[in-house]
């Protein structure tokens, strides 16, 4: 699993959004994307997925170009993505809401359902139950579950802390180490940046669409003007 | 909606265009002047046309800086047509009966005001069905035929110059109701309703207004129609060519733009007139007519003009760089 | 019973069927409504058109293959799915993200256009040279048809003292086989969730990886498909002439879609069903009590009319649950 994003420009509506922006997330990394809100975290997670067309750069996944693809090949090429604010399909039973993540013509959709189970147990209890019925944690888990359930390589997250909890997002951030661990490399979009500079490899700090800082996440941590910037402790 | 930011405030190209459109307005005044008199009969061809632009006018009120999707304008026309026609019956003159046609019109419009509460597609499938119940209701209530009394037929110099005036003053009516405080209401809610109505902008109202005022507009070509056409009757509520026609011109011109609406009427007249004429006695007319009108929402969905806008602010940006470019060079 | 029970009762259960009819003929649009807010105001001529396909096949197929017109139907949907599927691509497809009102100009123009065709064909001539495309397609030139070599429409049957018309039978008969059917589609198969999955969130959906442009052209020809079906039974019910659709059919149709829900199928079929009891109850009314007021034939459509928008105004979501979308 590689991805590799070079040199990525692209536009949301009139607005120039993404300027020149390279990233990359080889086999097994979690990487962060942190930063302000409108720092365009998002927007390169949807110029990804082919939501937006980069105006210009390369975008390629496992070595294959994929900014002309269309956002559903992109995510059946083994890409899960949980957007921000889970969207789940609210008339939809949680076990209709995963098995929309799944391929149609997939053999072992039984065997996702069953992991995704094995990782949520609640979901399992509440599988009947209307997506619109569910707390903010069970929805997002629904959510990743929906993600994992095509056998993605890379999970893409966006804003998982997005109306959860403190205690809740460090639970459902624990379940991505898990994941993690499975071997599914994750690229994180996140506003909550000192969680996020925790838990993973390797983070880009963005600002007004620019990539303005990246390395190691635990360098980052200690850096002084990430610290002033986004950690809010100046000393 | 996606266009309003176009020119609906007076700025330099507003003057402009405003100043053409004054221009041309003065030209037909002065057009029958110098047609030989016996060539006058033909003036009576413009009152159709008279009618769609404000048609046209009525619409991109409603449905360009007020942002309601009314799928049926035939009623307000319709309305203005029967309303007015039944008062030259009764014995009404020409000139109240067509006011009486409008404000009958603009009675309808305050009646329709507790339907804004709908959301814009379920707004518009209401408007839509409106036409056919008030057909049965105009039948039981006022008639169904309506014919304009002999003495209240005017000659083709006078119909021209009544059609004129109607025209001209819907197009600076609304023109003059823009550059109000109404209009700057009206561009604040198309830009962005719930920022505005935070702000403390009297939503309800100022839609209300757009579609009172668009309402009166829209019955008062109604009621010229009628003093054009002779004689009508009730199936004319049926007829959906008088509500989505102006919607065509609208969008061909582009949709909440000063020039949009007069612009598609133009372009619609000339099309409509020559395909008339080149087609007469067939029926092929309809059918490019038909074929025209997809083509058009399928290319050019945002309009005419501001399409060709973007094109030439496209086009002069480039210039614009290159001549950076050249001059770092 | 006395005799004008029976009227009533008479009247009542024709009302039942003809608004299984009207379910019928509206549970196409309300699946493309509910899929992609796509108003297709050709809706009504595609019922239309396939109702003169039928009459063309009573009166070209029927006597040379003595196939029975109603089995024509079927026929009916598949040729306006494949309709459907051409005006989804070559019309809505680039600029259905625009907003409703480029899509909406776009479907006008095709009923105008297949209303045109239907009375006129597609026939061009250059001096001595002459094409035909499409032959007319109304044999009536304009007053009205029904399909020849059929017996359907002249029959009814007893049950009781009421009297059931045949046609009307068959229309209701298809459309509580056929409705129910769609909503175990939507509701069971993969695609049929993929179909709500898509109307409820578009970009969620395409996140999670389903083609949604494949759904969008799968329920704008499934829905046409059934206009299609509609239109070929609605050929046996009614005399029918090309402007059939605007005048009489789509409000009724818009009407329905709504009082149901968008996108509902059994709320469809409710609403079908209550609309076609309202306007034979009001004819009931009109009957016996407004008849000393001269009030106009067709009170039944404004009575309807009326319900429609009050109940619009109370209920905007329909008088329904279970919607496709949010």
């Amino acid at each position: 699993m590689s991805l590799e994003v070079a040199n990525v420009s692209a536009s949301y509506g009139a607005v120039r959004a993404l300027w020149d922006v390279s990233i990359s997330v080889s086999q097994g990394q979690f990487v962060c994307l942190v930063g302000a809100n409108g720092a365009g975290k998002s927007t390169l997670l949807k110029t990804i997925v082919g939501m937006i067309p980069p105006r210009s750069g390369t975008i390629r996944f496992n070595g294959r170009g994929i900014s002309n693809l269309r956002t559903h090949s992109i995510i059946r090429m083994g890409i899960g993505f949980v957007p921000e604010g889970r969207r789940l399909f609210p008339t939809l039973s949680v076990e209709e809401n995963l098995r929309m993540g799944a391929p149609r013509a997939i053999n072992n959709l039984e065997d996702s359902l069953k992991k995704v189970y094995t990782l949520f147990p609640v979901l399992e209890e509440k599988r009947k139950q209307k997506a619109i019925a569910l707390s903010g944690g069970e929805q997002q888990m629904v959510a990743i579950g929906r993600a994992l359930m095509g056998s993605p390589r890379l999970l893409i997250l966006d804003e998982l802390s997005f109306g959860l909890a403190p205690i809740i997002f460090d639970r459902v951030l624990s379940t991505i180490l898990q994941i993690k661990q499975a071997g599914v490399s994750v690229l994180m979009a996140e506003q909550n940046a000192e969680r996020a500079l925790e838990v993973s490899d390797y983070s880009y700090v963005m600002e007004n669409g620019r990539v303005v800082k990246h390395g190691r996440s635990t360098d980052l941590i200690d850096d002084p003007l990430v610290k002033e910037a986004y950690l809010g402790m100046d000393e | 909606m996606m266009a309003l930011n176009f020119s609906v405030l007076p700025g330099k190209r507003g003057t402009i265009s405003s100043t053409i459109v004054l221009f041309g307005l003065l030209c037909a005044a002065v057009f029958p002047l110098v047609l030989r008199q016996t060539n006058q009969t033909s003036l009576l061809l413009f009152s159709i046309y008279f009618v769609w632009l404000t048609l046209a006018q009525s619409w991109n009120l409603m449905g360009g800086y007020a942002g309601l999707l009314n799928l049926g304008l035939v009623s307000f026309f319709a309305l203005g047509a029967t309303v007015s026609g039944a008062s030259m019956h009764a014995g009404l003159s020409l000139a109240p009966s067509i006011l009486l046609g409008g404000l009958a019109g603009a009675l309808f419009a305050v009646a329709l005001i507790p339907t804004f509460r709908l959301r814009s597609d379920y707004f518009a499938i209401a408007t839509l069905v409106i036409p056919v119940l008030m057909k049965p209701l105009v039948e039981f209530f006022i008639g169904t035929d309506f014919l304009v009394p002999s003495a209240d037929i005017t000659s083709a110099i006078d119909q021209y110059y009544i059609g004129l005036v109607i025209t001209g003053f819907s197009i600076f009516g609304i023109y003059l109701l823009m550059r109000s405080k109404v209009g700057y209401a009206l561009k604040a809610i198309g830009e962005d309703e719930l920022a505005s109505s935070s702000l403390g902008v009297n939503i309800l109202l100022f839609k209300s207004i757009a579609l009172v005022v668009g309402g009166f507009v829209a019955s008062i070509a109604g009621s010229y129609f009628l003093e054009y056409i002779g004689s009508i009757n009730s199936t004319i509520f049926l007829n959906l060519t008088y509500s989505l026609f102006p919607i065509f011109m609208v969008i061909i011109g582009g949709i909440g733009t000063f020039e949009g609406p007069i612009l598609g009427a133009l372009i619609f007249s000339v099309v409509n007139y020559s395909t008339e004429n080149y087609f007469s006695g067939s029926t092929y007319d309809v059918l490019l007519f038909s074929v025209v009108i997809m083509i058009v929402a399928v290319l050019i969905p945002r309009g005419i003009a501001p399409s060709a806008l973007a094109l030439t602010k496209r086009i002069t940006s480039r210039h614009s760089t290159k001549a950076v470019i050249s001059q770092t060079a | 019973m006395s005799a004008s029970a029976i009227t009533v009762a008479q009247l009542l259960i024709g009302g039942i069927l003809q608004g299984g009819f009207f379910a019928l003929a509206s549970v196409g649009l309300s699946l493309i409504f509910g899929v992609q807010r796509i108003l297709n105001v050709a809706h009504g001529a595609f019922i239309v058109l396939a109702s003169f396909i039928t009459i063309q096949f009573s009166i070209l197929i029927t006597p040379v293959f003595h196939i029975d017109p109603l089995y024509s139907a079927a026929l009916d949907f598949v040729l306006m799915a494949l309709v459907g599927a051409a005006s989804y691509f070559l019309l809505i497809y680039k600029v259905e993200s625009t907003g409703f009102e480029a899509p909406l100009l776009a479907t006008f123009g095709l009923s105008v256009f297949l209303e045109y065709v239907i009375a006129n064909g597609l026939r061009f001539s250059f001096s001595s040279f002459h094409l035909t495309l499409i032959p007319v397609l109304d044999p009536s030139s304009g007053i009205g048809a029904q399909p020849q070599n059929q017996v359907y429409s002249s029959t009814s049957l007893l049950v009781g003292p009421i009297l059931l018309q045949e046609p009307q039978l068959i229309a209701f008969i298809v459309a509580i086989a056929v409705i129910p059917l769609m909503h175990l589609f939507l509701t069971r198969t993969y695609y049929g969730k993929a179909i709500r999955a898509t109307a409820q969130d578009w970009e969620a959906a395409e996140f999670s990886g389903i083609d949604v442009r494949m759904m969008r052209v799968l329920s704008f020809t499934l829905g046409s498909g059934l206009a299609g079906l509609a239109g070929g039974i609605f050929a046996f019910t009614n005399s029918v002439t090309p402007t059939t659709a605007d005048t009489s059919l789509l409000p009724i149709i818009l009407a329905v879609i709504i009082l149901g829900g968008v996108g509902s199928m059994i709320g469809t079929l409710m609403a079908g069903l209550i609309v076609g009891l309202i306007m034979s109850g009001s004819d009931v009314v009109a009957y016996y009590v407004l008849t000393q007021f001269h009030f106009p034939t067709d009170f039944g459509l404004v009575l309807t009319f009326i319900i429609f928008l009050i109940a619009l105004m109370i209920k905007p979501t329909g008088l329904f649950g279970h919607r496709l979308q949010k």
